[in-house]
């Protein structure tokens, strides 16, 4: 009877240090389903970064080992099922604020670069009028020039993409289109950056010659057809 | 040497400063303000200097504020602040 026991206390203590530490393995404490599922929804509704998701993803991950581990499948995807909804809302969310952060990012390229443009128009030396016009039509052909290579390069990638297509898609040709795509790419590249230069050349002339001005962008107030008014005579009450 | 170090700290410091100017403190009643009518009016002094001494001053200030509504105000406000300034600054005719 002692033997017995003995027996089953010392199997109840293996349990439940087998137990323990699974949950030390898994670094998290269980209680619930319910609970924890409360505990991850509640920090996945808080959430304001990526870090953020990635770190929440990965202890929701801990629970369902954890629960598979110490109990049973269906706790697991209980868990699981519970925490699903508010961690799809958190990767949204997370979607989100990316790109929101990748908008203010374009605003405020846009304002240094704006900045910067006009330093180095009123950085560089003075035109005059013809000085100017040479620049900008020397800058016209070389546009000119470029957009012949791209349409070049088009009606050749064009022509490559149906051998290609006849081919059936070998490696080696597909590499060689990438390559003439890239060429496109650097040639529009090269477009902008003489535009850029052009644009530099129209500050610098019209800033160093007074000659800049803003131009308005709000919309003219509309004129409201107003009736005259007119001041109704004023009875006169003889006394 | 330790002396000198301090020294060159503190000159440092102040060339930074007088440079900078003093920092500026928006309150957040003011943000509006700020976003949508200073960031023109700053911008536009920027388009309109008529030397590169005034478009330097010009520019500091305007950098100074939107120092100042990014590390202080942020959010939506920051986000109208550059864009009516972006809109002045791209409008340079």
């Amino acid at each position: 009877m002692k033997r017995k026991i003995f027996a089953i206390l010392g199997y109840t203590a293996l349990v439940a240090v087998v137990l323990l530490l699974s949950q030390c393995e898994s670094g998290v404490t269980l209680t619930t389903p319910k609970k924890d599922a409360q505990r991850i929804i509640t920090m996945a509704q808080g959430i304001e970064s990526e870090e953020e998701l990635k770190s929440i993803e990965k202890l929701a991950r801990k629970y369902e080992i954890a629960y598979e581990r110490m109990y049973n499948g269906a706790a697991s995807l209980e868990f699981k099922r519970l925490t699903n909804d508010a961690l799809r809302e958190a990767s949204q969310i997370c979607d989100d604020i990316h790109a929101k952060n990748d908008q203010l990012k374009a605003l405020q390229d846009t304002f240094s670069g704006s900045l910067d443009m006009l330093d180095a128009a009123w950085s560089h030396e003075a035109l005059s009028a013809e000085q100017y016009d040479e620049a900008i039509k020397k800058n016209e052909l070389r546009v000119k020039k470029i957009n012949a290579k791209i349409k070049q390069a088009e009606a050749e990638i064009q022509a490559y993409s149906d051998k290609l297509i006849e081919a059936g898609y070998p490696a080696d040709m597909l590499e060689e289109l990438g390559k003439m795509k890239e060429e496109v790419t650097k040639y529009e590249s090269m477009i902008k950056v003489v535009e850029n230069e052009s644009r530099v050349l129209t500050l610098t002339y019209r800033l160093q010659s007074g000659n800049a001005s803003v131009e308005s962008t709000e919309p003219e107030e509309p004129v409201a057809d107003e009736e005259p008014i007119t001041e109704e005579p004023q009875e006169q009450t003889a006394e | 040497m330790k002396r000198l170090f301090v020294l060159c700290v503190v000159a440092l410091a102040s060339v930074a400063c007088a440079n900078r100017g003093p920092a500026v403190e928006i309150k957040p009643e003011e943000a509006i303000g700020v976003a949508y009518d200073k960031s023109v009016e700053l911008a536009t002094a920027v388009a309109e200097a008529k030397s590169y001494e005034e478009f330097v001053a010009a520019r500091a200030e305007l950098e100074r504020y939107e120092e100042a509504m990014r590390t202080q105000i942020g959010g939506e406000d920051y986000e109208i602040f550059l864009q009516s300034a972006n809109e002045v600054l791209s409008n340079i005719k």
